[in-house]
């Protein structure tokens, strides 16, 4: 009892104290800023005044007003729709991203994971891509393959599946051996149906948390190769692009950094909140 | 003569959510220099968390509120401040733990650890304090101290990581050696030789010993006096022979019955307390020993008892006495 | 001693497989590129002639795995080839731009270390309080504020507002120390961001499980003050994840450093890099991510030796380290 009682106390002091303000209501809060982030880049069109390549030459960096909300940029574009529009696009690389190589990592987890020989040489590549920086390799693809916004997600795509095959192979490693698996091996089902039916639906909680982490890692990497010439080409907005224009002009227009950066910092904080979240609830011993 | 250390009173109160939990209720024993003290009880009895706040091992600030008296030759541990407490952990008190291997630090040798104990208090050169490390290894029985003095526990079998420990404990020659289950974790041979050698240098360096333990056999051979607790409070006091003897708590009893013997003949049911520790927070009013108790009637739900003095130095706290007696 | 050394053996034989396979990776992903070096290099107007001769030259007309040998035989003996549009070798374009990133880098590394740690350490022994919450939520925003729109933030502040520190440009230490921080200061302090972050995240945590265990109960009840378990036993034992995280971020922080150059216009890699994308000038391009993950690969190295060095059962266990 001794002991119990006290780790029940410890635990219930951590949460009255830092669970009122950082617990699962932090979690939720990052699924409703997603929710309305979403909202936001879904109905772009609707909400933004103007297109986001519409030029004025008139209304050139106009401080945020009624008409335009963000103001404008140097080129006299309505900030607010080119950051909506960017948020879309970033949205869109940052999913695409996560998911492909989500998939491409869970597969190449789950065969080394399983097969000694796979194993050895995945994981060697694997390692071989991990020891360079995730966005220098991409910035190397996307100089190799050309400037191109399926350019950048492959190469981002190919940055960062080594992560999530070596979380789906540790793992599967762990899975493989339980008994659950001896027993449905020994029932004569094939090495596609244990692999896939059955280990698979068992290690999706971690990879799941490091795809949210990779969403929001893309959308930061992306937005950080656009400053550096290898990101989304201009003149499509995407968050990094909208925020290098704001570069130039940052003597003389604060909102186009500003503002801008607000929502692309709001998108990451939403999606690293989300993932703290979804890891907390799935590892009860709560770190 | 005032016993080595006479606890008194002794309350402890852990705060959680749902308000203060009583996990140590008026444990009051002493323990006099040279002796062997049995402190005996089922986990979750409250045994370790008695050791532990007189050892003042809590934190005091978020956690823990003690009450009652502590006094260790003539000074109430309870009651002295923080700075004073830690002179007197390692010197006059010392502790080891159930599992060595966890309760050693990983990183650094047992000579270092040995060391790190005796440089909290005892000014000694640096070779000097080496050789006391190694001497104390000698007479815990560790073969070859001298290379194992530069070993990590994780180099060291069960056996010798748990002498390693007493070691580090003793090398201060305390007066007082907390022992909290210092054999549960090893095997059937050592535990007998670690429980030896532990008396041995009881008689050699003339300490006073608070064995915590569950295991009756190793309190029957060792021990000369006992103390049994369920939920927190103390159930029976006595001299050692008195209580294997002559068991007069229901609790006591039902615990000694339950130890298998060689007398026990192969296929007689070995006779269990029913049901199991309830948590602390469920205690009843009356007696707490009173939903697993066999004699137990309504009363006995009701009314707390109290402890009843035997005569002899035997006490129990149990309103069948009567039932119970020899 | 001996277990030491099998340790060392092994981690270096990892460090060359991982080596061999890395360079195959930037070697395959130059030749991905669909342009003809030659030509790229001689403009659209050369005579066939000279291209051709180009070409023979550079051997790229070469049976790939002689190419391969040769440039990682090149690269072995500090050769990287020449840049396509600067006259001069790859090597030298980099070392010319190599100062102002180490300055911007082992800057940020320390200051970041020498907040987080002690951050983490604190937030850890004082769980559920407030400086744990407010760590909590700087590191989170550490985390979610890319390191270039901090640098935006900063000089909107310090410089554009406030007008305290430059706004861009760099001063080499040998300018002068005064001179060199007020320019480096907004620049490292944007990197070291995420990366303090990171580190206080894992400090934190580490922390916050190491005290939880048995042997700090056992120092305890030997009288080691607690300033003491907490610094000699505690961390000593949080090290290693600690120092692993170190070494895992930096990497991020090499390349977070080229877009914090690009933002404050410090002539380093990360120009280098800008400029060498845009002429799609590959050969330096290339020579640039090999540098710097050999960097990355020897920094984890360090942490790995350091690793056995710190926990005596890495040195056994080895493998999984």
């Amino acid at each position: 009892m001794s002991e119990q009682v006290l780790k029940e106390a410890r635990r219930e002091q951590r949460k009255v104290m830092l669970g009122a303000i950082l617990g699962q209501r932090v979690a939720l809060a990052g699924f409703f800023i997603m929710v309305l982030i979403a909202l936001l880049a879904i109905l772009a069109p609707v909400l933004a005044p103007q297109g986001p390549y519409d030029i004025n030459p008139l209304d050139r960096l106009l401080p945020p007003s009624p008409k335009h909300w963000f103001g404008t940029d140097s080129l006299g574009r309505d900030l607010l729709a080119r950051t909506l529009y960017g948020l879309r696009i970033s949205l869109t690389v940052g999913g695409e991203t996560a998911l492909l190589s989500t998939v491409i990592g869970l597969a190449l987890g789950l065969l080394s994971g399983y097969f000694r020989a796979v194993d050895n040489v995945v994981m060697r590549i694997c390692e071989g891509m991990m020891a360079i920086p995730p966005m220098l390799l991409a910035i190397a693809l996307v100089a190799a393959l050309g400037s191109s916004s399926e350019n950048v997600v492959l190469s981002m795509c190919v940055a960062y599946m080594p992560m999530v095959a070596r979380v789906a192979r540790a793992s599967t490693l762990s899975v493989k051996e339980q008994t659950f698996i001896e027993a449905i091996k020994s029932s004569g089902a094939g090495w596609p149906r244990v692999l896939f039916g059955h280990i698979a639906p068992n290690i999706m909680s971690p990879v799941i948390v490091q795809a949210t982490y990779i969403f929001a890692s893309a959308i930061i990497i992306e937005a950080a190769m656009s400053f550096l010439g290898a990101g989304v080409p201009p003149p499509d907005p995407s968050l990094g692009n909208v925020l290098y224009d704001a570069k130039s002009v940052i003597f003389k227009a604060w909102w186009t950094t500003v503002l801008p950066g607000l929502v692309m910092v709001l998108t990451v904080l939403g999606l690293n909140i989300l993932g703290d979240g979804v890891r907390d609830a799935m590892d009860p011993s709560g770190k | 003569m005032a016993p080595l250390l006479r606890v008194d009173g002794l309350r402890t109160e852990f705060r959680t959510l749902r308000g203060s939990v009583t996990a140590v209720d008026g444990v009051s024993f002493e323990v006099e220099a040279g002796q062997m003290f049995g402190l005996v009880g089922e986990s979750g009895c409250g045994k370790s968390v008695t050791s532990q706040s007189i050892m003042r091992l809590y934190d005091e600030k978020k956690l823990a509120r003690h009450s009652g008296k502590a006094i260790l030759d003539g000074e109430d541990l309870l009651s002295v401040s923080q700075k004073r407490m830690r002179q007197i952990r390692g010197r006059d008190i010392s502790m080891i733990f159930q599992d060595a291997l966890s309760s050693l630090n990983p990183v650094f040798t047992i000579g270092w650890q040995i060391q790190e104990a005796l440089k909290m208090h005892q000014k000694l050169g640096k070779r000097e304090s080496r050789e006391r490390a190694i001497e104390m290894l000698r007479l815990t029985g560790i073969p070859s101290p001298d290379k194992r003095v530069d070993c990590y526990p994780h180099e060291l079998s069960g056996g010798m990581r748990q002498r390693a420990m007493i070691a580090m404990a003793l090398v201060c020659t305390p007066k007082l050696l907390i022992a909290d289950e210092p054999t549960t974790a090893l095997d059937v041979t050592i535990q007998a030789q670690i429980m030896e050698m532990i008396v041995d240098l009881k008689d050699r360096l003339n300490m006073g010993v608070l064995l915590i333990t569950h295991d009756l056999g190793v309190v029957a051979q060792t021990c000369s006096r006992v103390v049994v607790m369920y939920l927190g409070q103390v159930v029976e006091e006595g001299d050692s022979c008195d209580i294997f003897d002559n068991p007069r708590h229901p609790y006591t009893i039902g615990l000694l019955r339950s130890v298998p013997s060689v007398s026990t003949k192969k296929g007689d049911p070995l006779p269990v307390i029913q049901g199991s520790v309830p948590p602390l927070d469920k205690a009843g009013a009356g007696c707490r020993f009173a939903d697993r108790c066999p004699l137990a009637d309504e009363g006995c739900k009701i009314e707390p008892p109290a402890l009843v003095d035997l005569g002899g130095g035997q006490k129990a706290r149990c309103r069948k006495l009567d039932l119970t007696g020899g | 001693m001996c277990l030491m050394l099998s340790y060392l053996l092994k981690r270096l034989f990892h460090v060359v497989t991982t080596l061999l396979v890395l360079s195959l990776i930037i070697f395959a992903v130059l030749h991905l590129t669909p342009g003809d070096p030659a030509r790229i290099m001689l403009g659209p107007e050369a005579p066939e002639e000279t291209v051709e001769a180009l070409r023979v030259k550079l051997g790229v007309k070469d049976p790939l795995p002689l190419q391969y040998i040769r440039w990682v035989g090149n690269a072995l003996r500090g050769d990287l080839g020449d840049s396509y549009f600067r006259n001069e070798s790859v090597a030298s374009a980099v070392g010319k731009h190599l100062g102002a990133t180490i300055a911007l880098s082992v800057w940020s590394q320390l200051l970041a270390i020498l907040v987080a740690v002690p951050a983490g350490v604190y937030a850890a022994k004082n769980k559920g309080g407030k400086v744990d919450a407010a760590v909590a939520a700087g590191t989170l925003a550490g985390i979610s504020v890319p390191s270039f729109l901090f640098s935006l933030i900063l000089i909107l502040i310090f410089g554009v507002w406030l007008k305290w520190l430059p706004a861009s440009g760099y001063k080499t230490l040998s300018q002068g120390i005064g001179l060199h921080f007020r320019y480096i200061a907004l620049p490292v302090i944007s990197l070291a961001f995420m990366q303090a972050s990171l580190i206080a995240r894992i400090t934190r945590s580490t922390v916050a499980d190491v005290t939880s265990a048995e042997y700090i109960k056992t120092a305890l009840a030997k009288g080691v003050p607690g300033t003491s378990i907490m610094f000699k036993h505690a961390l000593r034992n949080a090290f290693n994840p600690i120092l692993t995280t170190i070494g895992q971020t930096f990497g991020l922080l090499l390349s977070g450093a080229s877009v914090v150059e690009t933002v404050f216009n410090i002539p380093g890699l990360g120009q280098l890099m800008v400029s060498s994308i845009l002429k799609r000038d590959y050969p330096v391009i290339q020579g640039l991510v090999l540098i710097t993950s050999l960097v990355y690969v020897a920094v984890n190295l360090v942490v790995d030796l350091l690793y056995g060095v710190v926990d005596p059962r890495v040195r056994v266990i080895g493998e999984n380290a």
